[in-house]
């Protein structure tokens, strides 16, 4: 239950700090091409995949759904500060540019999975 | 435009610390860490360079912008005497010292891959199409209130890294590569990968799976240019299931596997590593499912070289991180 609760919180942080509007965006790509559905989701029956069933996308289909699984405009806010590598380095950038600290923690890596 | 990041942005030296394995009490950063006094598990702190705590404050719950918060500490900062506020002399030894969970295994030797794994749905035509703010209205589909928290922050995609070391990656590039020659690949990358990095963490923390989970896989590179890079394709599929008798598997991920992997033997290293594993997924994460979605529900996972720029390219794997143990049996995925 700890557990559990440790890692929800560490979610809702990241949530709170760095929400921004969700694009709307809703970039269609295949998915029947490269991944026939094998069951249903309401009843969670699964039939395993077969190797035939497993077709490979044109080269186009390929990059249009690996650009899509990844971050969006307008999404990762948080990618957009400058983090400092390390606790030291941040206290001497901080020192030399006259700033304060911001010091984000998590249960887990903040810029990581979390 | 998201305010409290670039607020951040133009008045603070930011710094993400993990809390379970970023610092060491007995370094200087860690003693400086444990001087700012108590967090909590999720937590923000303003301090000067020279460890004068100005403001902390919990992360946790559902609501909420840190805005106001962050704006007050900055505030806070400005009004503290000068003698407070006056940097530091921070030595370039302390400024060096790495933190703990560097990526040391690899090295510069290494390979690091960037991780996304996304929660997608199908559209009308049965095609993959991202999660939008408004799919969420649909309380049938999406029943837990967590969707909404952050502004539909697991509509997002989830970063991981994953790392090759050099001997793992250069078992990557066949010895006499010649076109339309396809080859497995190796054990060793293929049990992590399917392990570690074909997992469900859009809702965080997930575990790996075990190697008695796998109970279908295939993973072949297949040699499509050889000069004047070796391109390969790389075409696969795993099942990913708690129990070999699918009717019974409370949690799987039944996965179609499918990529572009570019070596230049000019350079001596990958200059592309894109990959991407569709499919569903079902059940839910070691977290006992809190945030699982029903029935089975389309997962997307893509991989790509990081290249060094981000933060986030320099923290562990999270199937490496938090203990010794379990960085070792991340480097042995085929074998425990």
């Amino acid at each position: 239950m700890l557990r559990n609760a440790l890692t929800v919180r560490g979610h809702s942080q990241w949530a709170i700090v760095f929400a921004v509007g969700m694009s709307s965006i809703l970039l269609p790509v295949s998915g029947r091409a490269q991944d026939a559905t094998r069951g249903s989701a309401q009843t969670g029956q699964v039939r395993p995949r077969s190797e035939k069933q497993v077709q490979e996308p044109s080269p186009d289909q390929f990059e249009r759904l690996h650009k899509l699984i990844k971050p969006q405009p307008g999404e990762w806010k948080f990618s957009e500060i400058p983090w400092v590598a390390s606790v030291g380095e941040a206290r001497q950038k901080a020192a030399r540019e006259g700033k304060p600290l911001f010091i984000w923690y998590m249960v887990g890596e903040p810029l990581g999975q979390c | 435009v998201n305010k409290v990041v670039d607020l951040i942005k133009g008045n603070f030296v930011a710094v993400a610390v993990n809390q379970l394995n970023g610092v060491d009490q007995k370094s200087a950063n860690g003693k400086f860490i444990f001087s700012l006094g108590q967090r909590q598990a999720n937590y923000f702190q303003v301090a000067t360079p020279g460890g004068q705590l100005v403001a902390g404050m919990a992360l946790s719950g559902t609501t909420g912008d840190a805005r106001k918060e962050v704006f007050a500490a900055l505030k806070k900062w400005q009004q503290m005497p000068e003698s407070l506020r006056k940097p530091a002399s921070i030595t370039d030894k302390e400024a060096a010292e790495p933190a703990l969970n560097s990526s040391a295994e690899v090295s510069a030797r290494g390979l690091v891959i960037r991780v996304y794994q996304r929660n997608m749905k199908r559209d009308a035509k049965g095609e993959y199409a991202l999660i939008t703010r408004n799919d969420l209205k649909d309380k049938k589909v999406y029943q837990d209130p967590a969707w909404f928290w952050g502004n539909a922050i697991y509509t997002e995609p989830m970063p991981d890294i994953m790392w090759l070391t050099e001997t793992e990656w250069k078992s990557l590039i066949p010895a006499n590569a010649n076109k339309g020659a396809t080859f497995n690949v190796p054990a060793p990358v293929q049990k992590r990968l399917f392990r570690y990095h074909l997992v469900d963490g859009t809702f965080g923390l997930p575990g790996s799976w075990k190697l008695s989970d796998i109970q279908r896989e295939k993973l072949t590179l297949t040699v499509e240019e050889t000069k004047p890079a070796i391109r390969m394709r790389l075409h696969g599929y795993a099942l990913l299931a708690t129990d070999p008798d699918l009717s019974k598997a409370k949690h799987g991920y039944d996965a179609a596997i499918h990529g572009v992997l570019t070596y230049n033997p000019a350079k001596k290293t990958f200059t592309r590593f894109d990959v991407v594993a569709v499919g569903d997924c079902w059940g839910g994460d070691w977290e006992g499912g809190r945030f699982s979605r029903g029935g089975r529900a389309p997962l997307g996972i893509a991989l790509e070289l990081a290249t060094g720029e981000r933060a986030g390219d320099h923290v562990p794997p999270k199937g490496a991180n938090f203990d010794k143990d379990l960085k070792e049996r991340y480097f042995l995925a085929q074998k425990k």
